[in-house]
């Protein structure tokens, strides 16, 4: 125990490419630090992404997995969070590609989460239900349109840098987001679809 | 294309500030003086506010453990043997060797719509090792074990986002979470680097509020204004806020403050900062700005063997510009004749 928590302070250190250089060299001992660096966003963008935490924990896996065993593709000079957002969304991509995975998302989660307690009951209630929304509205979009505005929004990550992972031109990651964004105002600042929140509260 | 359309196509660029100065400045103009777009761009802000509602979620413990199992059947080294860095590094900030339990995790205050990319807290130590080691590191995510933390608990700072996990699976230890909100005060001399780290940490980010990045600048112009040799670095962000704050009030504020450096105080810094009032003068939309920018130039044109060919070019050019104020053409003809060429 001493051992391995001294270890892990050293670790903790070293840049992305340092750790990467040890795993390349067949050394896995940086796997728990990278995963402690980046499994939050990869988790979550997966998540917002497919919106079936099963899903988003099997593709959160695999991601760090593949880290590992394709190390020697990662180039040193590259930044590793886009190498691994390219791996992330094409597992993602993948998944929807598959029959049956569409839209099965799971709402009860939601119901499950912790609420903070410094929070009024109405307001962690109208929190929720603007989470909901955000989150139902999100899969409205094409997953290509999805893809950009998670990254843009969410990462924040330059239009270069999603292109590199989308696989497409600066300027289609340009109209996706814009496209993305025409589609979430509709749904979430026009009163017609605001007025449903009545229908579907909590 | 009408002109609303192109606007509105650039919407999402004015929220992630990907457009350029010039095009930034237009696209605020048309949006002023248009209703539907201004319509439209309180819609399109108010959307990219709503998405951060769908906060991040914590990564279930149980993908981490069952990760790292995988990690430790796929046959490379997991070894407890020291690590040896095979780069060379930045002095790192060790941090002590704990055999206790990590009881207190504490994530720094952290706002839920920053578009900036959050790397988790393990990363970023806290506290160091005994002196000369820095004690204190301004972070955004901060990891601590319970013994690094003094019990007792000073003044009534502000704590929100409380929630409390268990950690990492292990038994009979917990971990608590929250944001802090806390008032720092750092002292020292103007050239300590943690000082200079920070103006410049607070210039380079137009999301920090206006008066603290005007206030960075009058700091900057009071603390070089004798001649002390600017940081390369503070030189750096203040040719930043001219060429990127959307805020004019700004970039006023910083082209003076450029312009009232003592040249000798600029160091190997100085060309940067020609060249970014060069930028200014060509670019900016703001004719004050433009204006101040030219008296700065003739202020840094200066070089050992005469004056900066590219900052005579950009005064000549501006002075002859027809299209240009006709007050600042006369200050470009000015600062040229004064030049003595
Ligand atoms: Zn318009």
């Amino acid at each position: 125990m001493r051992v391995e928590m001294t270890e892990k302070a050293e670790m903790t250190d070293l840049t992305d490419q340092e750790l990467m250089g040890l795993v390349q060299a067949g050394d896995y001992s940086p796997a728990a630090v990278l995963y402690d660096r980046y499994s939050t966003r990869i988790y979550n963008f997966a998540y917002r992404f497919l919106r079936n935490s099963e899903a988003a924990e099997d593709a959160t896996q695999e991601v760090f997995v593949k880290m590992l065993r394709h190390a020697h593709q990662f180039n040193g000079e590259a930044k590793l969070s886009t190498w691994l957002f390219s791996i992330t969304a094409n597992l993602c991509r993948d998944h929807l590609r598959k029959a049956d995975n569409k839209a099965k998302d799971d709402e009860d989660a939601l119901l499950t989460m912790p609420a903070p307690a410094e929070h009024s009951p109405q307001h962690v209630l109208e929190t929720r239900e603007t989470e909901r929304r955000v989150r139902e509205a999100l899969q409205k979009l094409t997953p290509e349109q999805r893809e950009a505005i998670l990254l843009s929004r969410y990462q924040g990550l330059s239009y270069a840098e999603i292109a590199q992972i989308s696989g497409c031109s600066e300027g289609a990651v340009k109209t996706r987001v814009f496209r993305a964004m025409e589609t979430l105002k509709k749904l979430l600042t026009d009163p017609v679809n605001g007025d449903t929140r009545c229908l579907t509260a909590l | 294309m009408s002109d609303c359309t192109l606007i509105r196509e650039q919407m999402p660029l004015l929220l992630t500030e990907s457009l350029g100065s010039a095009g930034r400045e237009a696209a605020h103009q048309h949006i002023e003086a248009c209703a539907s777009c201004e319509t439209e761009w309180s819609k399109t802000r108010e959307t990219w506010k709503l998405l951060a509602e769908a906060a991040d979620r914590p990564v279930p413990t149980r993908v981490r453990a069952r990760f790292l199992d995988e990690a430790a059947s796929m046959g490379g080294a997991m070894s407890r043997r020291p690590v040896v860095v095979p780069f060379t590094r930045k002095p790192v900030f060790r941090r002590l060797a704990q055999a206790a339990a990590i009881a207190v995790i504490a994530g720094g205050a952290y706002f839920a719509g920053s578009t900036r990319g959050t790397t988790p807290a393990t990363g970023t130590g806290m506290i160091a090792s005994a002196s000369p080691a820095p004690q204190f590191r301004i972070s955004e995510n901060a990891r601590l074990s319970a013994d690094q933390i003094a019990p007792e608990i000073a003044g009534s700072p502000a704590i929100s986002n409380v929630r409390f996990i268990d950690h990492e699976g292990r038994p009979g230890e917990v971990g608590m979470t929250f944001d802090l909100t806390q008032k720092v005060t750092v002292t020292g001399k103007a050239t300590d680097q943690s000082l200079v780290n920070l103006a410049a940490y607070v210039l380079g980010d137009s999301d920090h509020p206006t008066t603290s990045r005007s206030n960075a600048i009058q700091w900057v112009r009071d603390t070089y204004s004798t001649g002390q040799t600017a940081d390369p670095q503070i030189v750096t962000a203040l040719s930043g806020v001219l060429r990127n704050d959307a805020h004019e009030g700004v970039r006023l504020k910083a082209v003076e403050t450029l312009g009232s450096l003592p040249a000798a105080s600029l160091g190997g810094a100085a060309a940067q900062a020609r060249q970014a009032l060069i930028d200014a003068l060509q670019n900016d939309p703001n004719t004050n700005v433009r204006l101040k920018a030219v008296e700065a130039l003739a202020n840094l044109a200066a070089v050992p063997d005469g004056f900066d060919p590219a900052a005579v070019e950009t005064l000549r050019k501006k002075a002859s510009q027809n299209d240009e104020n006709p007050y600042l053409r006369v200050k470009a003809a000015e600062a040229l004749s004064q030049m003595n060429l």
